[in-house]
């Protein structure tokens, strides 16, 4: 008898445990619940995106106001910072149009999904297609916007392009780098000879192939190099600073003058050395040898101006200046500005903006 | 007996009248006999050349000469027409002209002057001078260029000959002409000399250079060392000796070696060297001079090698010299 109780028991626990599991089919009315809330979310979510829509109009209007206000500064460093700062701005907006279009292709493939269900009613019905509507809108105004922020970044990169180089700037390894000569034939020169510390710390460190240690300031005194050794200088400092870096020639040298650059000690140039000399020039020709033009305005080396020497002669009142295209400092420039924007805070942003 | 005095004397001056005719209007020059001198000069004099030697150090040699000017004239013999009677032609009186040489007597001629050289042997302890360097010859007659003034015109390459002038002070200027023949044809296409022209003498044959143009060339095997000095005292002079050796298999031709310098005292030296035979070596020195000039302390000079293949500016050496 009592385990027949317990059998029953046992079974009617099993039985109600089972009917705990099924769902009771969901009703009419629970049904109609959910498609309402979804509409109300797709609403939602619809005017969520209005609003941003919205902000990144203001944030676009900013913009813009700000372009404007830049042309009046003076000081071109800071100029280029505003372009900058502005074309960060320009760059966070238009991710945000980009991750606006990604939900927004979402939504609209949830209101198209909402609007096949045939239990829709005509209110429902319309306000689906309200936000449909909105999504067209949304999708063509940030098309319209990105096309216009990229026609502002490039008018700003123009702009920043069109900008006077600087007038000096100081390279990676440590050299003073003034602008001469009038665009667009203008070009860098170093302000002094390459310092010997520098030449025989790179020299040194080519030598035990590892990296030259390079100083921030270097005493006054010219390095004592050949031609030869001043090109293969020139080749190092250009790998190093990835800007190209060469010895000037004749022309080059000859308007420093007119620029208050008259060098100290007499400068090596890249113009291979030819006077007038029947007898020289058929020397050279016949047992190939080259002299480079050494510009010697202070007389150091001989009574004359400009004199040829051989590739490998070298002397402590002879030294050589490197130069670089005015692309280089402009580059410079950029680059280093564009860090120190890209390093701001975002409270700094906000800060200057205001 | 007056009568016949008269015809006797009549017949003795128409005689000598007939004579006298004869000879002036009959003698000519006949056919030619001798030159003979009329009178000699004799001038001392003095010739001066190349000496062959080996070597970096030109030689001059000077030779005393007498110059004989002989004055001399063509004689020839006297013909004289001797008008004779031609009776052969019947008893009709005509005249015969027969040339005949007169004997013992001679007809001058021509006058003309024969310049003889004789040599008079070295010109030993003699002083000449050419420019403004004063220069007395040894015992042999001979100066040796011990400071190379000969091979400075030849420092451009331009520059292929060099007529040198030599004064004595009671016998004159002589020119003579330097050559300096960098690729010298071989002798069988050797160009005519001008006759009138001053005596030359080649400078690269003079130090027993080769610098005949050669078939095949070697391109490998010269090897190359320089004597240079390190330091130099300024206002001095010091010597610079480039020597090479031919280690290869075939001859190495018209070897040419140039210093190159901004140093005008420098610049432009040539060394000579000319063909290398295979296994042969060869050396050539020059003096340099170096200036009082305090500007420069240091100063380069590389040298450069030509042969006949070329330039080889691989084997291109550069050198520092200080001056002190």
């Amino acid at each position: 008898m009592q385990k027949t109780i317990l059998v029953i028991l046992a079974i009617t626990s099993l039985l109600l445990l089972h009917a705990q599991e099924v769902e009771a089919p969901p009703q009419p009315a629970k049904q109609e619940e959910q498609v309402a809330t979804s509409q109300k979310r797709l609403r939602e979510l619809t005017l969520v995106e209005l609003d941003k829509k919205n902000h990144r109009a203001r944030e676009a209007g900013e913009i813009a106001a700000k372009f404007k206000s830049i042309s009046t500064i003076q000081n071109i460093d800071l100029r280029i910072t505003e372009y900058l700062r502005l074309q960060k701005r320009i760059a966070k907006l238009q991710k945000e149009i980009q991750n606006a279009n990604h939900r927004q292709a979402d939504l609209a493939e949830e209101i198209r999904a909402g609007l096949l269900d045939t239990k829709l009613s005509i209110q429902e019905s319309e306000r689906l297609v309200e936000c449909r509507q909105y999504m067209d809108e949304f999708a063509r105004a940030q098309r319209l916007m990105t096309l216009q922020l990229k026609k502002l970044n490039d008018n700003i990169q123009g702009l920043i392009l069109k900008l006077p180089p600087p007038s000096t700037f100081t390279t990676r390894s440590g050299l003073k780098m003034r602008l001469v000569g009038t665009l667009p034939n203008a070009f860098y020169i170093s302000e002094n000879c390459v310092p010997d510390a520098l030449f025989d710390e790179v020299r040194t460190a080519r030598a035990l192939q590892r990296e030259p240690f390079i100083s921030a300031n270097y005493p006054n005194t010219n390095a004592t190099a050949s031609y030869s050794q001043a090109v293969a200088f020139c080749k190092w400092l250009t790998s190093y600073e990835f800007n190209t870096y060469v010895l000037p020639d004749i022309k080059q040298l000859q308007i420093l003058p007119d620029f208050n650059a008259l060098p100290e000690k007499a400068i090596w140039s890249t113009t291979v050395w030819a006077p007038d000399d029947v007898n020289y020039s058929r020397a050279v020709e016949r047992f190939g040898i080259k002299f480079q033009t050494i510009w010697d305005p202070q007389h150091l080396l001989s009574d004359l101006e400009y004199t040829g020497d051989l590739p490998d002669a070298s002397y402590k009142n002879l030294g050589f200046l490197v130069i670089t295209h005015v692309k280089t400092g402009i580059r410079q420039r950029l680059e280093m500005l564009m860090k120190a924007v890209n390093d701001e805070t975002p409270e700094k942003e906000t800060e200057d903006n205001k | 007996m007056k009568t016949y005095l008269h015809i006797l004397l009549a017949g003795l001056l128409t005689f000598a009248a007939t004579q006298a005719s004869a000879q002036t209007k009959f003698k000519r020059r006949g056919r030619f006999v001798e030159e003979q001198l009329e009178r000699k000069e004799e001038t001392p004099s003095y010739a001066v050349g190349l000496e062959k030697t080996t070597g970096s150090l030109p030689v001059l040699a000077f030779r005393k000469q007498t110059i004989q000017t002989l004055h001399m004239v063509k004689m020839y013999e006297t013909i004289v027409e001797v008008a004779t009677l031609d009776d052969t032609k019947g008893p009709v009186y005509r005249e015969r002209v027969e040339p005949q040489v007169v004997p013992g007597e001679l007809m001058a001629g021509e006058r003309f002057i024969k310049t003889e050289t004789i040599d008079g042997g070295p010109f030993a302890n003699e002083t000449f001078r050419i420019g403004d360097i004063e220069i007395t010859t040894d015992k042999d007659g001979l100066i040796v260029d011990t400071h190379q003034r000969l091979l400075a015109p030849f420092d451009q390459i331009a520059r292929n000959s060099a007529e040198i002038t030599i004064t004595h002070a009671t016998m004159g200027e002589k020119k003579f002409v330097i050559t300096r023949d960098l690729l010298k044809k071989p002798t069988s296409v050797q160009r005519a000399v001008d006759a009138d022209a001053p005596p030359a003498y080649d400078l690269l044959e003079s130090l027993g250079l080769d610098f005949t143009q050669l078939r095949q060339n070697g391109k490998d095997g010269l090897v190359i060392s320089y004597k240079v000095p390190e330091s130099v005292k300024a206002g001095k002079t010091s010597k610079i000796t480039i020597d090479i050796a031919n280690h290869g298999t075939l001859p190495i031709g018209t070897v040419l070696i140039r210093a190159f310098s901004r140093e005008p005292w420098l610049n432009g030296k040539m060394f000579y060297f000319g063909n290398i035979a295979p296994g042969k070596k060869a050396s050539f020195t020059r003096e340099i001079v170096i200036p009082d000039d305090k500007r420069t302390e240091v100063s380069h000079v590389a040298f450069a090698e030509w042969n006949l293949l070329g330039n080889q500016p691989e084997k291109t050496q550069t050198f520092k010299i200080t001056r002190k």
